[in-house]
């Protein structure tokens, strides 16, 4: 696999690429947290999807632009983190659902905050959620936007852009 | 804009370090003697965490889809897993397939018109990624190969194109090279392009549909160009109706 170009088509957006990646490290990232960290079904994926999220993150925000080893070890890397993250939850909180933390107030707060916003970007539908999507979370270019969406410029996509934000701001706020 | 999106604007500058100094002490100024204005900057900065939230949401569903067709690898042999040489198989198969329904498409003529209806439906797309307003001597080498495409030029877009994606394959950049090489009637680089884009299977997939549709109409590669159009006209792009009126006149 050329890891060059697999990370500018997924930075592109190309889906495909990425679930074949997903699929690739699937069985024997499974089996390695399974043996190494104790972890059953249910848990394995749940590492190995919040890996995967990370790993797509990295790559549309530029953070990651050439492997300095190989995908299947930097996606190993990303998920001994993860599985860690989770274990310290689960020690945590041994009472709960293996994976479930009692948050603190603070953190139920934002929690909560964000799941609003969340629901207003639902509520506000496309155009504008698929564009407020490609711009913040896929990090999109304005001309990429552009291009997708079919508007008639950039100018144009960047105004948009803030009515938007301000329309989702209205109905996360409900006000003004 | 409304003052409200021109504030929008002032604070995601501010935040991403985009204002010069005496910008950035006019917004902290205002942040610290106007509560509103400092109301905003907070729910901006839940909106887009928010947006983020929302979409890695979106991604585990995703993966969730993915996962129904994927067994449970602590349970199955080692084996069972779909691998890379049996989807790149399956990938051979199908050219191979298409190519055995094209070749005899060809030789039973199937329709003379094609390059009526070509004529008839190619449209080069209009640039609205990087329209031109500076000077010449100020381009980036993206904006002189836009501006090159505005003039009509469309060698001399080709070249500067094909510059920039010898430094990167940008998806839109392979999308326009792909219109100019149509205008200079050079279909078989227009569809590596076109395919290119395709594979990514990223926001440009419609559009690269339409025209890979109209190269392959016009090297009257009638099977392959219904293939794609069927696709289209069974979604619900802005290319469905288009793509059926063409399929009917095919």
């Amino acid at each position: 696999m050329d890891s060059g170009s697999l990370i500018d088509r997924i930075r592109r957006g190309d889906n495909a690429e990425l679930q074949k990646v997903y699929e690739m490290y699937r069985g024997e990232f499974m089996v390695w947290a399974n043996k190494h960290f104790d972890l059953d079904f249910e848990e394995c994926k749940e590492a190995y999807q919040l890996s995967m999220v990370q790993f797509y993150e990295n790559v549309v925000s530029g953070k990651l632009q050439v492997f300095t080893s190989d995908p299947k070890t930097y996606i190993f890397g990303i998920g001994k983190n993860k599985i860690r993250e989770l274990r310290e939850l689960r020690l945590k909180q041994p009472e709960a659902g293996r994976f479930e933390a009692e948050s603190t107030d603070e953190r139920l707060s934002r929690e909560s905050l964000l799941n609003k916003v969340e629901q207003a970007l639902h509520q506000l539908g496309d155009p504008c959620q698929k564009l407020l999507e490609l711009y913040y979370y896929k990090k999109m270019s304005l001309a990429e936007i552009t291009l997708a969406l079919e508007y008639k410029n950039t100018d144009t996509t960047k105004n948009l852009k803030y009515k938007c934000l301000n329309r989702l701001r209205k109905l996360f706020t409900g006000g003004n | 804009m409304e003052e409200k999106e021109r504030d929008l604007e002032r604070i995601e500058q501010y935040l991403n370090d985009q204002l010069s100094a005496e910008e950035r002490t006019a917004v902290e100024h205002r942040l610290s003697e106007d509560k509103d204005f400092l109301a905003l900057k907070e729910d901006f900065v839940a909106l887009k965490e928010g947006i983020e939230q929302a979409g890695r949401n979106a991604l585990r569903h995703t993966m969730d889809s993915w996962e129904k067709d994927l067994g449970n690898p602590l349970e199955e042999p080692k084996g069972e897993q779909r691998s890379l040489g049996s989807s790149l198989i399956m990938r051979w198969a199908a050219v191979f397939l298409v190519g055995v329904v094209s070749v005899v498409a060809w030789y039973f003529g199937a329709n003379q018109s094609h390059k009526r209806l070509y004529n008839n439906y190619f449209e080069v797309y209009a640039n609205v990624v990087l329209p031109n307003t500076r000077s010449n001597e100020t381009l980036t080498k993206e904006e002189q190969a836009f501006l090159a495409y505005d003039n009509e030029d469309y060698e001399r877009a080709v070249q500067l194109f094909n510059q920039i994606l010898e430094a990167e394959q940008k998806e839109y950049v392979l999308f326009y090279s792909a219109q100019a090489h149509m205008v200079l009637n050079e279909h078989a680089e227009a569809i590596e392009h076109l395919q290119d884009v395709l594979r990514r299977q990223g926001l440009l997939v419609s559009q690269a549909r339409w025209y890979l549709a109209l190269c392959y109409l016009h090297t009257k590669e009638t099977e392959k160009a219904k293939e794609q159009l069927k696709v289209l006209a069974e979604g619900d792009s802005s290319y469905s109706e288009r793509a059926n009126e063409l399929l009917q006149e095919m």
